[in-house]
């Protein structure tokens, strides 16, 4: 197999999406500080948001979007997961706010930035 | 292919602004290193024919976002400064500590004297 | 020690999850039928150039309509969890510093340019590229700019609010309005469609997308206001 072959069997938006959300997922898990699990967290979010827009990736075909007439749907791609996407970070943003502003309200009312300090809080 | 290669390229180095952003010791260098992963990320959106999403990406992602999060950090911060203040004082949260293990003490010797009740209870009978 | 080897177990059994959607995956060449079907019907059936908008306003409209409410229950909670009532005692604003006199100046003359600016990305949605939601977040931009420049002010909270439940109830009864002659259920064919590339054209899409724009809109300059702090 040579590299053109390669390169046209991996899908070259869903690589650098699938090794996000692992660098996410593997950022949530291992750092303590709730702000940089809040970090690691968007991160996710951004791999997953890559991963829904590969599927509507094709080749050589533009933006969904007519114009004049020289344009036609025959050389469009795939607008569904574009519509997906669209209001998942839009959604993402407000969550983010959640988390941090809870981070914000357990730092305010006296506890640690760490989540080794909520041990008991956890069952 | 070309593009193919392209799109790699910067999925590259959004895997390293990532890796980056995770691993940073400081969380200032950590945020803006995520607000990069989301610009690059609006790039390769744009490559690939969603100019709608690459817009969202990049006005949310790398814009409001990081504000969010810097908002939050410099709450947190004065919350830092407020509770070492007060503890250098001897102020409230000392206080107010004082008084919870106090409750605390004096819940737990509640239990205990019900406890100590009971078993007399069940002693008499 | 434990927990590293669980961490690295959970990765690597995720990442196999996701081999199969990476690797030997490709790219397909044609689009499946459902979108196909959409990038036939939108400049048919409903006048508007933009697919996408197509999509987010009236066939998946429904989906817009939950992730509206979405926002606005995220909005309360942030604005909820850091209300002064529940955090105590507000902090001093007298440690805040202000803005210069050149973020003051340039934040005056760029402030109502961004409004503008974000309700012509929120008019044009079944156009050009963007809509309710980018321009909406331009607006909060704009008020971004503001309490910069100015960490004291706050926004008029009774005019957010009063924006805010206004263009949602308008949303609900534009999507009823459907409903009721007999198109269904957010059908943009309320009003007529047009012709492709016409301001006013692709039915109540841009209108919708404008209710839209302003309820995001508010809603993030909400969460700003209240991760800024000192509210009362």
């Amino acid at each position: 197999m040579n590299v053109l072959d390669f390169l046209a069997w991996l899908n070259p938006v869903a690589v650098p999406g699938a090794i996000l959300i692992l660098v996410g997922l593997w950022g949530i898990l291992a750092r303590p500080n709730l702000f940089k699990i809040a970090v690691a967290f968007c991160v996710l979010e951004t791999g997953v948001n890559m991963l829904i827009l590969s599927v509507g990736y094709i080749r050589g075909r533009t933006a969904p979007i007519f114009d004049d007439g020289a344009r036609t749907a025959a050389r469009m791609t795939d607008p569904v997961p574009q519509a997906l996407v669209l209001t998942a970070i839009v959604i993402g943003l407000a969550v983010t706010a959640l988390m941090l502003s809870y981070a914000v309200r357990l730092r305010t009312g006296g506890g640690a930035s760490s989540i080794e300090a909520y041990g008991e809080e956890k069952w | 292919m070309v593009l193919d290669i392209l799109l790699l390229a910067a999925g590259a180095i959004m895997v390293a602004t990532g890796i980056g952003a995770v691993l940073a010791r400081s969380l200032l260098v950590s945020i803006i290193l995520s607000g990069g992963v989301s610009l690059v990320a609006s790039l390769v959106f744009l490559l690939i024919g969603a100019p709608d999403v690459a817009m969202t990406e990049a006005a949310i992602g790398s814009g409001l976002t990081t504000v969010v999060f810097l908002y939050a950090l410099s709450r947190a911060r004065q919350a830092d400064d407020e509770t070492s203040d007060a503890a250098e004082l001897g102020a409230t949260p000392v206080e107010v500590a004082g008084l919870d293990a106090a409750a605390s003490v004096s819940a737990s010797g509640l239990g205990k004297s019900t406890a100590g009740a009971n078993g007399q209870s069940g002693g008499r009978k | 020690m434990m927990r590293r080897f669980l961490v690295l177990a959970v990765i690597i059994a995720l990442g196999t999850a996701l081999w199969p959607l990476v690797m030997g995956a490709g790219v397909v060449d044609v689009p499946a039928a459902l979108p196909s079907a959409y990038l036939d019907g939108a400049p048919k059936d409903f006048g508007a150039a933009n697919v996408v908008t197509a999509i987010v306003v009236s066939y998946r409209g429904f989906d817009t309509l939950g992730e509206v409410a979405v926002l606005f229950a995220a909005t309360a909670g942030v604005g909820s969890l850091l209300s002064r009532k529940r955090l105590g005692t507000g902090l001093p604003a007298s440690g805040r510093r202000h803005g210069t006199e050149i973020l003051g100046t340039a934040s005056r003359l760029l402030s109502s340019l961004l409004v503008m600016f974000g309700v012509y990305i929120f008019m044009h949605g079944h156009l050009t590229p963007g809509g309710g939601f980018q321009g909406g977040v331009v607006i909060a931009t704009a008020m971004l700019l503001a309490l910069l420049s100015n960490p004291d002010s706050h926004l008029a909270h009774g005019a957010m609010t009063a924006v805010e439940s206004l263009s949602g109830a308008a949303y609900v009864v534009l999507a009823l309005l459907g409903a009721f002659l007999g198109l269904g259920f957010l059908d943009p064919r309320i009003l007529p469609t047009g012709s492709i590339g016409a301001l006013v054209s692709a039915g109540s899409i841009p209108l919708i997308y404008s209710l839209i724009g302003l309820k995001v809109g508010a809603e993030l300059s909400g969460i700003l206001d209240a991760l800024k702090g000192d509210r009362a």
